[in-house]
């Protein structure tokens, strides 16, 4: 793998790490919480390569 | 098949209105809707029930390089603005210019449309330069209201400014259109307008205030901090563009996330003081997540609405719309779709809109920059109303939503009357193209 | 506090197994095979990788079958799949590679040219994952892919993409387009690298013929044509005038624009003495205003809303309650590749090119695309292809 296509799975890796923070420190909001786990559908299945 | 289309449309805006109702934000409504428009149309097999997941997952893709592009360039102005930048270079701007009016509101209008230029999102130019710049026109005498409104109109021109707008760039991708040659069509305009709005509602002092007691309000500039600090994060972005357009054959592709944290590496070496960029970034993603669950909504949504053959409906009602009802309309339709599905708007009636202007020969790009000047009009209205409700947070406004919608009539109109005309002689406007390239 | 966890857990399960369920589904559209028999014609099958670097070992190489008469004569390299998602393409390029018996000269047949783009999906449209074409043995399966290369194999994107060597900008999602990436460079982006690998192949082999099978929108004026650029002009026009004549559908010729960079009927011609074609069917898939996107629409072409505009004039094709079958649009490319051929050795003698045991138009129509594939479980095992 190119050494930038790597770069662009880091950040992805990192904003899925941020997501899930985020997600766990979640306290309040139902709604909230949905929206990060919205958001890490398409990184988890790019970090696996699936799509 | 018709009258089930028709159907699956009404169960999608039943299930959006409904969860409104039940005070769900609108990117979970865009979720919902979609979800009820996949499930009522499976009974028709139109997406076979199977197909579901995979048409929900599929569509979460659709937008997931421009959330990259979200994360990183706000992660870098969040940088910028937590080392004391934005304050520093706001305060020097009242400093310097306060007795050059004219000045010191390009200034800030430049100022605030930075960040929306770089990312295509105008809620990041007000969540990274918002307050200091709201404060600064405080200074310069002008009431909150109007402070509101002017943020309002520029942070939605800055979304429209090249080189990075998101209306755009759907367009392009849904069109087969190159994203290119956007510089002028959408530069000149967004400069003019904008120009046009801060003199329009900040030219007149109405409030009395000195310069004295405007530099001891204004927040700290931690100590150290010096122009080439600020600037020199912003010339290595800017320096990249450059570079890959100049060099292309010998660079290899970076691509604008990556651009944006190799300038993020910059202006972290260069803050004065010590930030934490862990705890920053989680606390960027946090403020973003309603854009960014938006980008998701939106491209499941429009994934549900192709396959269940609701957006080929809407297209066939937009193609066989009389020309000159369709271009009046265009004035309220596109802010309202904005209202209501954010970015999703774009999709649903843009894509058609544009396949027909481009089919009854119109020149594509000036009518899409054009539209894209109508958008983000449509961020101050409800729903969503995700603009305007910033505004009036960071100018402190705290009179009712509507006295500051009213606040912004006379850019609001000159600003559909500009983007309606560019779609109608985009033709003779081609020569903006040309010169872009 | 309980009730907050509880919460996480439920939403964790619900959307872990959609993902779970789309991820997996779109996993295997990636990784499905469709096996391709090689038909009585075949002589030799090469690697695009064997004609240009950075393609060998990544799921962008793909097959390159070489259908080569005892006599020597013109040869002919058939594009398909440059955009897999116009799979008419595709299905031509298979009945020529599993039936098709060349007298003289020599045929080359690409199936599967962005092989990177079949494996892909298009995020937002709604495609179905795969279409199927009935046989006598059974169903025969395909996959429908994306008209851009998957971001799994070339990321990210540039804000703008420089075309290469003219420096036209073009749209950033066009450098994954390997109709807008020709001629292509050996150290480029791997799309550039695979159009370089095709344009090496093409000056190597000294082919004579280029053609390039898509498919477009009713809605759009460029469709039902053959593109060719002048110098491809003559043998392009007496094929259209032909098969007109002939075997009665329309396929009007569109000249190829100077100033329009990067496409196959563009660069071909000018960085090789090849003469490039592109052929162009109409696809009512593509079009915007349709209803639901079903492999019905795919295959049958028949929509309620485009048949209302065909009424009003909207459309640049005929189109009735018929819509446009399948069988039609690959029949069309079908007698237009043999028609080509034909032209060339009426100009060119000497470079004859003979091609017998394929169908045109009127047959494919007759029999259905189904009848010219062969039934892998019998063939040999040495005429069975993967890509
Ligand atoms: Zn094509």
């Amino acid at each position: 793998m190119p050494f930038i296509m790597i770069i662009y799975y880091l950040i992805s890796a990192y904003l899925l790490a941020l997501l899930i923070w985020n997600f766990i420190r979640e306290e309040k909001s139902v709604d909230q919480m949905l929206q990060y786990i919205l958001i890490m559908i398409p990184l988890i299945l790019r970090l696996f390569r699936a799509k | 098949m018709q009258t089930q289309i028709v159907f699956t449309f009404l169960v999608m805006i039943s299930a959006y209105s409904f969860a409104k109702w039940r005070k769900v934000s609108v990117e979970i409504s865009m979720f919902l809707a979609a979800l009820a428009g996949g499930i009522f149309g499976a009974f028709t097999k139109t997406p076979p029930i199977n197909q579901l997941a995979r048409h929900l997952v599929e569509g979460s893709f659709a937008y997931l390089d421009v959330i990259l592009i979200f994360v990183t360039a706000t992660i870098f102005m969040a940088i910028i603005s937590e080392s004391g930048g934005v304050n520093y270079v706001v305060k020097n701007t009242i400093k310097y210019f306060y007795n050059k009016r004219l000045i010191a509101l390009l200034l800030l209008m430049f100022i605030t449309l930075i960040p929306g230029a770089l990312t295509g999102a105008g809620s990041v130019s007000l969540l990274v330069v918002g307050a200091p710049v709201a404060l600064a026109l405080g200074y310069l005498g002008i009431k909150r209201r109007k402070v509101a409104a002017i943020l309002f109109i520029i942070a939605g021109l800055s979304a429209a400014a090249p080189p990075v707008n998101i209306w755009a760039m759907i367009l392009s991708a849904g069109t087969a259109i190159p994203y290119v040659g956007f510089e002028l069509p959408l530069g000149i305009p967004v400069l003019l307008l904008g120009t046009f709005t801060v003199l329009t509602l900040g030219w007149k002092k109405q409030e009395k205030s000195t310069l004295e007691s405007a530099l001891k309000q204004m927040p700290q500039v931690p100590k150290g901090m010096k122009w080439w600090r600020v600037l020199i994060p912003f010339l290595v972005f800017f320096g990249l563009v450059i570079a890959l357009r100049v060099w292309p054959f010998t660079l290899p592709v970076i691509g604008l996330p990556f651009q944006f944290v190799i300038s993020a590496v910059f202006a972290l070496i260069l803050s004065p003081k010590k930030i934490n960029i862990v705890k920053l970034s989680r606390d960027t993603v946090k403020k973003l997540t309603p854009l960014l669950s938006t980008m998701v909504a939106v491209g499941m949504l429009q994934q549900i609405m192709t396959a269940t053959g609701v957006r080929g409906l809407i297209s066939y009602a937009v193609i066989s719309t009389p020309l000159i009802l369709l271009f009046v309309s265009l004035a309220v339709i596109i802010p309202v779709s904005e209202g209501v599905f954010t970015y999703g708007g774009a999709a649903i009636i843009g894509i058609p809109l544009v396949w027909f202007l481009d089919s009854i020969g119109l020149h594509a790009t000036v009518a899409i920059a054009g539209l894209s000047l109508l958008w983000p009009l449509g961020d101050g209205l409800p729903p969503t109303a995700l603009i305007g409700r910033l505004s009036v947070m960071v100018s402190e406004y705290k009179r009712s939503y509507w006295s500051f919608l009213k606040s912004t009539w006379i850019p609001w109109v000159v600003i559909t009357v500009v983007g309606l005309l560019m779609v109608i002689f985009s033709t003779q406007l081609d020569f903006l193209v040309k010169w872009s390239l | 506090m309980s009730r907050i966890i509880a919460y996480k857990i439920l939403l964790v399960l619900f959307i872990g197994t959609i993902t779970l369920i789309g991820g997996l589904q779109l996993y295997h559209h990636r990784h499905f095979q469709t096996p391709i028999v090689a038909g009585p014609g075949v002589t030799e099958v090469k690697k695009l990788s064997d004609y240009g670097p950075g393609l060998d070992g990544t799921i962008t190489d793909t097959n390159v079958f070489f259908l080569k008469a005892e006599q020597e004569g013109g040869k002919m390299l058939i594009i398909a799949n440059t955009h897999s998602n116009e799979p008419a393409a595709l299905l031509s390029s298979l009945i020529f590679l599993e039936n098709a018996v060349v007298e003289k000269g020599t045929l080359i047949i690409i199936p599967q040219f962005n092989n990177s783009g079949g494996r892909n999906t298009r995020s937002g449209d709604g495609y179905p994952l795969y279409f199927e074409i009935k046989t006598h043995w059974g169903k025969k399966r395909f996959r429908m892919g994306n008209r851009v290369a998957s971001p799994l194999d070339q990321w990210p994107d540039p804000d703008v993409y420089v075309h290469y060597p003219d420096r036209q900008l073009l749209s950033y999602l066009d450098i994954r387009n390997t109709n807008r990436t020709w001629p292509g460079r050996p150290d480029g982006a791997l799309m550039e690298k695979l159009t370089y690998a095709a344009m090496e192949l093409i000056r190597k082999e000294n082919v004579d013929l280029v053609i390039d099978i898509h498919g477009a929108e009713t809605m759009f004026p460029v469709t039902n044509c053959i593109v060719a650029p002048e110098k491809s002009m003559r043998i392009a026009t007496m094929t259209s005038l032909t098969l007109k004549a002939m075997e009665g559908f329309d396929n009007h010729v569109e000249p190829s624009p100077s100033g329009f960079r990067g496409l196959s009927h563009r660069e071909i011609g000018d960085f090789s003495d090849a003469l490039p074609f592109l052929l162009e069917a109409p696809l009512p898939f593509l079009d915007q205003p349709t209803g639901p996107k079903t492999e019905d629409l795919l295959l049958n072409g028949k929509d309620p809303f485009l048949l209302k505009l065909s009424k009003k004039g909207k459309l640049f094709v005929p189109y009735d309650e018929n819509g446009w079958p399948m069988s039609k649009r690959v029949g069309q490319h079908c007698s237009a590749v043999l028609e080509i051929a034909k032209q060339f050795t009426r100009k060119n003698p000497e470079k004859a090119l003979l091609i017998s045991n394929t169908p045109r138009y009127k047959q494919v129509v007759k029999n259905g695309i189904g009848s010219y594939f062969k039934d892998p479980s019998k063939a040999k095992k040495e005429n069975i292809f993967h890509n």
